[in-house]
């Protein structure tokens, strides 16, 4: 016979696991188990196990307790620069997403206005660039204390895979002549120039990854009137997909900036 | 039957079906995925619905046209299609489209109004062969009544009158012996898996789950069916698998024996017994229901991938009564979830709760504003109050699935197990969760309150929350969706 609920409970799940056709039923400790069994004398073995697994089922999860108390792990250290908004913590996300050459940038603002990332976007954002040995420092930098206490506890997921750093590709060359003395114009002359220039046709799709390093260069003063003019640009519709592109370009950026910054 | 109008201008039943009971009522598997591709709206023509049956003419691919009629009391399939099966996909996927509000209310056709009438006029079929004979029970044979949800009852209100007060209906007589005969033959396959043990080499095989789920379907319990194919997915998974699958036998024997004693259970506990069997429950008769009013705050979300289907568990609670609710939505084919309610904001409305002991599904009635960030932190509990909460719940129905709480606890490292720990003791999380580092983090090692739900095999993290605003970390059940809007995207 059992002694307790708990022995019974092992004794039936053992006989569960090798069949009540081979072992015999066991016996329950006195109580409610035992008035069941006997309530229900004719059950054979299958069924008188499976009365009993039901009960004891029953019991063990109505009488659901804590296990013992366990250490808590040393805190991760305090960090005192303030996290990100949210709303910053939002557009990163959309620029992983959607215009991944800001990245470098969004992360560049952050420190240098005594920023760090939100805790929650720690660790897709070590997981994302574990492999990348120019940007991993960086998330770590931004993550500050919290992200080394991280990796020391979840080393598989968080850490540099071995033996498959990523190959980092060669940074773009210097920009023409021509679009340097682009991103010195006035924003509004700039504006006017990047439009009129889509609308005409002089800017095509051909120049379109310089036009996007343009847009990644000028200074955030002339994000706004940009935006605003390549979406007025953006009803002709053959030049409609590179204008709104570039103009959700200079948008996120514009906003990525303003709210790092605020 | 009362009916509302979408946007769409879709006229739709309030009395649709769960996606999932649709689902469970497939022969198999491959039919049910069968089901889901036949279930384009583009594929059919003259699909219409009334309050009895769903019909429509299965254009598809092949040169024949099949004409499709389900009536929906049985429910009772027939299509002109050269298939075996029963239902056909053609059936299963028609049904799917109307269950998602994609059939229009409009009138019976002539060969559908004459197949409906033979239907009417002949003899109430006789059991299939071979039944247990336990369907003999006098128990048994008592009719559970025809429309047993009912809304709460008030002094005076005569809606509240038991149903046994109304006259007896035959089709729910005969319903309620098909349901009895099939859990009673279930019983006997669970003491045959307990008699051979769990090692038995045809339980380690999904197919003898399925084909014991079928059975269930056949006897009109999709709800157990759908069951018993999760029981099957937890053979040989983890090193004390066979703990867990025992313990679900033995909620399933509760179930089942249960299921044959309704007429002598109160009220309330024969409800849960029916939700726990899949007894269809009109929406309309739910939402007859007296609402609870309360500003309710979204804790909690969990995607589950249920036979392809997406299944969605939202979890509320009042800020002032401090009740759970739960709002349960499906999605097939890639369509969206609800989306209404985010983890972290609140919302003022009258949720109606379906029937039943510590029953937690709603539906959201009146929606008195739109949902906003939370104002007030939710209110936690330590680990014994949560587990006392979960066990005050399962006392008094010890088969549900799934609870939630809102502890104030921290995550740590017990002997390479993670744990939720405080000063009342730890509880042990479900498998290691994909977002499991991300409460580690916004926690920093620390106590934080953190919603979960408990389930059999441990608690299941669903958010964490901090500074005024939550963290979803629910599980996505394979199923992926953008978390951030872009702010002020294209207004710079």
């Amino acid at each position: 016979m059992s002694e307790s609920l708990a022995d019974h409970w092992d004794a039936l799940a053992n006989v569960g696991l090798l069949g009540a056709g081979r072992r015999p039923v066991p016996e329950p400790p006195p109580g409610p188990a035992t008035a069941l069994a006997e309530a229900r004398s004719a059950a054979d073995g299958g069924d008188a196990v499976l009365d009993q697994v039901a009960l004891l089922g029953a019991l063990r999860r109505a009488g659901l307790r804590p296990g013992p108390p366990m250490p808590l792990l040393l805190p991760a250290p305090a960090d005192e620069r303030p996290a990100c908004s949210s709303r910053a913590a939002a557009i990163l996300r959309d620029v992983l997403s959607e215009w991944p050459v800001l990245a470098d940038e969004w992360f560049r603002v952050l420190l240098s206005v005594g920023k760090r990332l939100p805790a929650e976007l720690v660790v897709p954002l070590l997981g994302r660039f574990r492999s990348d040995p120019t940007r991993r420092p960086t998330v770590l930098a931004a993550a500050g204390p919290l992200g080394d206490w991280l990796v020391e506890l979840f080393p598989d997921q968080l850490s540099p895979r071995k033996g498959s750093s990523r190959v980092v590709p060669e940074p773009p060359g210097p920009l023409p002549d021509e679009f340097v003395r682009l991103a010195a114009l006035d924003p509004q002359i700039l504006a006017a120039t990047l439009a009129d220039g889509i609308e005409r046709g002089e800017l095509s799709n051909r120049l379109r990854p310089l036009l996007v390093r343009l847009l990644c260069v000028v200074p955030a003063a002339s994000l706004a009137p940009v935006a605003s003019a390549l979406h007025r640009a953006g009803t002709n519709p053959n030049t409609m997909g590179l204008a709104l592109s570039l103009a959700d370009l200079a948008t996120i950026r514009h906003s990525m900036i303003q709210e790092l910054l605020t | 039957m009362s009916t509302s109008t979408s946007e769409a201008g879709v006229t739709t039943s309030t009395e649709r079906w769960p996606v999932e009971h649709v689902i469970a009522l497939a022969p198999s598997a491959s039919a049910a995925s069968a089901a889901r591709q036949a279930a384009v709206p583009s594929l059919w023509r003259a699909v219409a619905c009334d309050p009895e049956a769903v019909w429509g003419v299965f254009s598809g691919t092949s040169a024949e046209p099949y004409e499709t009629c389900v009536e929906l009391a049985e429910p009772a399939f027939r299509c002109s299609c050269p298939s075996r099966q029963k239902p056909c996909k053609h059936a299963l996927g028609l049904l799917i489209m109307w269950a998602m509000g994609q059939v229009a209310s409009g009138a019976r056709p002539v060969s559908v109004a004459a197949w409906l009438a033979s239907r009417a006029a002949r003899p109430a079929p006789q059991l299939p062969s071979g039944m247990p004979a336990r369907e003999a029970d006098p128990e048994v044979e008592a009719p559970p009544g025809a429309s047993r949800v009912r809304a709460r009852p008030e002094p005076g209100d005569e809606a509240g009158e038991p149903p046994t007060h109304r006259p007896p209906d035959p089709k729910a007589a005969e319903k309620a012996a098909r349901v009895a005969g099939g859990l009673a033959e279930l019983d006997r396959w669970l003491a045959d898996c307990v008699r051979s043990g769990l090692t038995a080499p045809a339980l380690a095989r999904y197919g003898s789950w399925d084909t014991v789920a079928a059975r269930l379907v056949d006897s009109q319990a999709p709800a157990l069916a759908n069951r018993m194919r999760r029981i099957g997915g937890l053979v040989g998974v983890g090193s004390e698998w066979h703990e867990l699958v025992l313990g679900e036998l033995g909620m399933v024997h509760l179930i089942a024996e249960a299921g044959r004693r309704l007429p002598t259970l109160d009220d309330d506990l024969a409800d849960s017994v029916r939700t726990a069997v899949g007894w269809t429950i009109r929406q309309a008769d739910v939402l007859a229901r007296a609402p609870e009013t309360d500003r309710w705050q979204v804790l909690g979300r969990s995607d589950t991938l249920e036979d392809r289907i997406v299944v969605r568990r939202i979890w509320v609670r009042g800020e002032h009564s401090e009740a759970w609710a739960l709002l349960l939505s499906f999605a097939a084919y890639g369509q969206s979830v609800d989306d209404r309610f985010a983890v972290g904001d609140s919302f003022r409305a009258d949720l109606h709760r379906y029937p039943g002991r510590n029953e937690l599904r709603c539906i959201v009635g009146a929606l008195h504003d739109e949902p906003l960030p939370m104002t007030a932190p939710p209110t936690t509990s330590s680990l014994a109050g949560g587990c006392d909460s979960v066990g005050s719940a399962l006392a008094g129905v010890p088969w549900i699935e799934r609870w939630p709480v809102t502890v104030l606890a921290a995550p740590t490292l017990h002997q390479r197990t993670w744990v939720l720990a405080d000063h009342t003791g730890s509880v042990p999380i479900a498998g290691l969760p994909a977002e499991w580092p991300t409460v580690v983090a916004v926690s920093g090692g620390r106590p934080i309150a953190i919603t979960a739900e408990w389930t059999p095999a441990g608690f299941v993290p669903l958010a964490v929350h901090r500074d005024g605003a939550a963290v979803d970390v629910g599980p996505r059940g394979g199923f992926t969706e953008r978390r951030s809007g872009r702010p002020g995207r294209r207004s710079a």
